[in-house]
């Protein structure tokens, strides 16, 4: 996909790429330094999640750090606010070291609201201040103030089971405002609402960060979803997967209350669009011709990571395309299939690696090949997926093996995985290739012996 | 006393079920110690304690019969108890007083279920009932 020339000078007017200096002065109440993270497979395996990340999050502001799921935002949330310890690097808190300790400036509010179900709303919210050092009026005096201020007082004897997702979630907002925290933590808070519900809350936590209400200085939240950050946010950040890397930070100076119709706010919207895309879908120069001959050698030259997706939403999205010719933008197709920009971009990432599409600049359109695909029928449609398949470098750890023998252990291929993908769950990749691979006939996964092979009679086809 | 290990087993794999997010606030709020166990630990783990407990209680009439009277070779020890009491009136196969020790058993185990274990469970599955 090629670079959309306005995009980055549309950024700039906006504020511009983040100039720390130009905000000296202001204190930062949380701070990553470098921070690495690994985590470990049920196999044993490292990966690595979070990648060099320098963030920082001023006295003040909102930041919205907007990444797809799996790109290691919750993680940097973690490391945040002292949940986890990163790998490598410093978190800081005011400038001091957190060194492995729980934040003491930060609460967070979880997605799915973590209340304790045996608990009144009132005990739940005093939760937030069981561990403080104040005398029980204080305390009762802190919770009657705070469920008063999150519009609560009706509620404050009823078990949260009573309540509707929108009012637990509110719970989950007082007992995180309870301590007075400087930095309120949002951990996709708005993704289990529905969307009336979520909206109102969003306006509500708005206006308790403008009021500075319960002494809140500022928010870190996280989210997949690209207008809730423009609405809410002063500062973006963009995340990028596979490791976690910060591709992005704009800055978002529209007033309050942001109109989503607005020409301003839509701008921004379809910049970010632009940038993930761009950086998600790069247009990169083709690839040499396959020379004739042996197999291994119709790969490409590019050892390249699959987007975790099944090949029923390949097809699927292939299907959308034939059906309606007229959508061609990303940004339409995620809306007709109702999925989150990042998951839509990783299905499309998927079709465009099988060729099935192509993707000149924010667009989708069918190839040939495409087109074939739908028309076919599932002998056709398997053909085809076999043959793009032995295109990718990335099969070839498999079909290499299984060239030689009839079949091929798991733990092997794992380790070729994790070797030629070092920033990949070889795992989740491995089972996406032997899902594609299944349905292109060239490969079969025995469960039992842990052993992928090579299938039986079908075998002829890929040849 | 055989029959607690139910208890136990189940008790930890109750532990081992409380939901990430939950010990990730409890965390964040700073709980620790006593406090920790109060605010979840035993609330979550109630229902398993329920299930293991009651298990324990039906596994243990059982083996209350098999168990009140050991015999081994010519020693023969007895405990004073129903159990034993069933044991010994099946050795001498008196039909009536078979039937009567069991009735009072069964009498027993169901008054025990209506006032204890039912009581338990309903209170597990309202207040302390994991979504």
């Amino acid at each position: 996909m090629a670079l959309p020339s306005g995009a980055f000078i549309l950024i700039e007017t906006m504020g511009a790429l983040d100039h720390p200096d130009a905000l000296a002065g202001t204190e930062i109440i949380g701070e990553l330094c470098h921070v690495s993270k690994s985590f470990t497979t049920d196999g044993g395996r490292e990966y690595k999640v979070l990648d060099q990340i320098d963030l920082a999050v001023k006295e003040g502001e909102l930041f919205a750090l907007l990444g797809q799921s799996g790109s290691g935002k919750s993680t940097i949330l973690r490391c945040l606010t002292g949940l986890l310890n990163p790998t490598a690097g410093r978190v800081l808190c005011y400038g001091k070291p957190l060194e492995g300790r729980i934040n003491p400036h930060a609460s967070i509010v979880f997605q799915t609201f973590a209340l304790y179900p045996w608990l009144t709303v009132e005990q739940n919210v005093a939760v937030g201040l069981m561990a403080k050092r104040l005398s029980r009026l204080e305390k009762e005096a802190a919770v009657a103030k705070v469920i008063e201020l999150i519009g609560l007082s009706r509620y404050h004897r009823s078990f949260p089971r009573e309540l509707s997702g929108g009012m637990r979630q509110r719970v989950g907002l007082a007992r995180a405002l309870v301590s007075e925290p400087k930095m309120l933590c949002l951990d996709e808070a708005f993704s289990a609402l529905d969307v009336l519900t979520a909206e109102t809350l969003r306006h509500e936590i708005i206006a308790l960060w403008q009021k500075q209400a319960a002494n809140l200085k500022s928010i870190f939240m996280v989210t997949h979803n690209i207008e809730e950050a423009v609405e809410m946010a002063t500062r973006i950040g963009i995340l990028f997967p596979r490791p976690g890397r910060l591709g992005l930070i704009l800055e978002n100076k529209l007033s309050y209350p942001r109109d989503a119709k607005s020409p301003e706010f839509q701008r921004l919207v379809a910049t970010i669009h632009e940038t993930i895309t761009t950086l998600t879908l790069p247009d990169q120069p083709p690839e040499p011709p396959p020379a004739p001959g042996q197999l291994v050698s119709r790969a490409r030259r590019r050892m390249e990571s699959i987007p975790l997706v099944t090949v029923g939403q390949i097809i699927g999205l292939i299907s959308i395309l034939y059906d309606e010719p007229e959508l061609a933008n990303i940004y339409d197709i995620s809306d007709e299939i109702e999925k989150d920009f990042g998951e839509t971009i990783a299905i499309v990432k998927a079709a465009e690696i099988l060729e099935l599409v192509d993707t000149p600049r924010n667009d989708v359109h069918l190839t040939p090949l495409g087109r074939r695909l739908h028309e076919g029928n599932r002998e056709k449609r398997q053909k085809i997926f076999s043959e793009q398949i032995y295109k990718l470098r990335l099969f070839h750890i498999i079909l290499g093996y299984l060239e030689v023998s009839e079949e091929v252990d798991v733990e092997r291929v794992l380790q070729d995985i994790a070797v030629a993908l070092p920033h990949d769950n070889p795992e989740k990749v491995l089972q996406t290739m032997i899902a594609w691979g299944r349905y292109a006939g060239i490969m079969d996964y025995d469960a039992t012996t842990k052993t992928v092979l090579v299938p039986k009679a079908v075998d002829a086809i890929a040849r | 006393m055989g029959t607690q290990w139910y208890i136990l087993f189940n008790v930890i794999a109750g532990a081992m079920a409380i939901p990430n997010d939950l010990k990730e606030a409890a965390r964040t709020y700073g709980l620790r110690g006593l406090q920790l166990w109060i605010t979840l630990i035993l609330p979550a783990i109630f229902p398993f304690w329920v299930t293991g407990a009651c298990t324990a209680a039906g596994g243990a009439w059982n083996a209350s019969i098999v168990a009140e009277v050991a015999v081994w070779g010519r020693t023969t020890l007895t405990a004073e108890g129903l159990g034993a009491f069933i044991s010994e009136v099946t050795q001498e196969g008196n039909t009536p007083l078979i039937i009567c020790g069991i009735v009072v058993m069964s009498l027993f185990v169901v008054v025990t279920n209506r006032l204890l274990w039912r009581r338990l469970y309903g209170l597990a599955e309202r207040r302390f009932h994991l979504d």
